[in-house]
């Protein structure tokens, strides 16, 4: 519904407000085709739960906490 | 007009992965809805997509996977639908009123001539560090997002991702 009465909207010349307000409400989502597509065969070599992996943040400069 | 800033930078392929990086005919697979401990049928589907996550992760290898966005011509885009062909939906597009896609500029630098790109937030795919760093070092050259539209391209993204849906309760000032 929403594309179609944004369309309508654009041809009879609507305001930049309503049209603005008619793409908040209603968000016009555009579908877009791959460039390419095919298949392939795939071996499924194992399936199992995976395990956790942490990323350790970047050492904290004390002298800049010091300065703040 | 001449912008203050140029918008990209072409670098050569031994360059480290960065936000804002142009990868063409990236394979994306799209998983079947079964997957059995056999052989399965895979959709692999191509597209020129823009690295999405932040350098500072990429460059200390703290991500296996990289999000990436597919990138489309305004021509390709607009041809798919009556409104983005209009100056007004062009506009929104250029305003940033539509939330999902995000406008980037046209390039004449050589190497890299281009009409104006939009970048599609509505379809967000994770790569492997090492299939984007091998399909990067197969380019000879690649195209770089430079400040400060990254950084525009990454708000930009962070908004689309953060919208929250309200009820309108309160009616419009006339």
């Amino acid at each position: 519904m929403g594309i179609t009465f944004l369309e309508e909207m654009v041809s009879e010349d609507a305001s930049d407000e309503d049209i603005m307000t008619a793409m908040q409400e209603n968000e016009l989502i555009v579908r877009m085709p791959p460039i390419k597509k095919y298949k392939i065969k795939a071996k499924v070599k194992s399936i199992k739960k995976a395990s956790l992996r942490i990323v350790e943040p970047e050492e904290i400069d004390e002298e800049r906490i010091s300065l703040v | 007009m001449k912008s203050a800033y140029p918008w990209y930078d072409v670098i050569d392929n031994d360059e480290n992965l960065m936000q804002g990086d142009f990868i063409y005919e990236c394979p994306i697979i799209i998983p079947p809805p079964n997957i059995n401990l056999d052989e399965i049928d895979v959709d692999i589907e191509l597209y020129n997509v823009i690295i999405m996550s932040q350098s500072c992760d990429l460059v200390n290898k703290k991500i296996d996977l990289i999000l990436v966005c597919p990138v489309w011509l305004l021509d390709e885009f607009s041809v798919k639908n009556n409104f983005y062909k209009s100056p007004k939906g062009k506009e929104a597009l250029r305003r940033g009123d539509s939330p999902g896609y995000h406008l980037l500029n046209k390039s004449d630098i050589d190497a890299f001539h281009t009409d104006y790109l939009v970048v599609d937030f509505h379809n967000v795919y994770g790569v492997h560090f090492d299939l984007l760093e091998n399909i990067a070092r197969k380019q000879e050259k690649r195209i770089r997002l430079l400040p400060p539209y990254r950084e525009h391209l990454s708000q930009a993204f962070a908004r689309f991702f953060m919208r929250v849906g309200l009820p309108s309760d309160i009616p419009p000032f006339k």
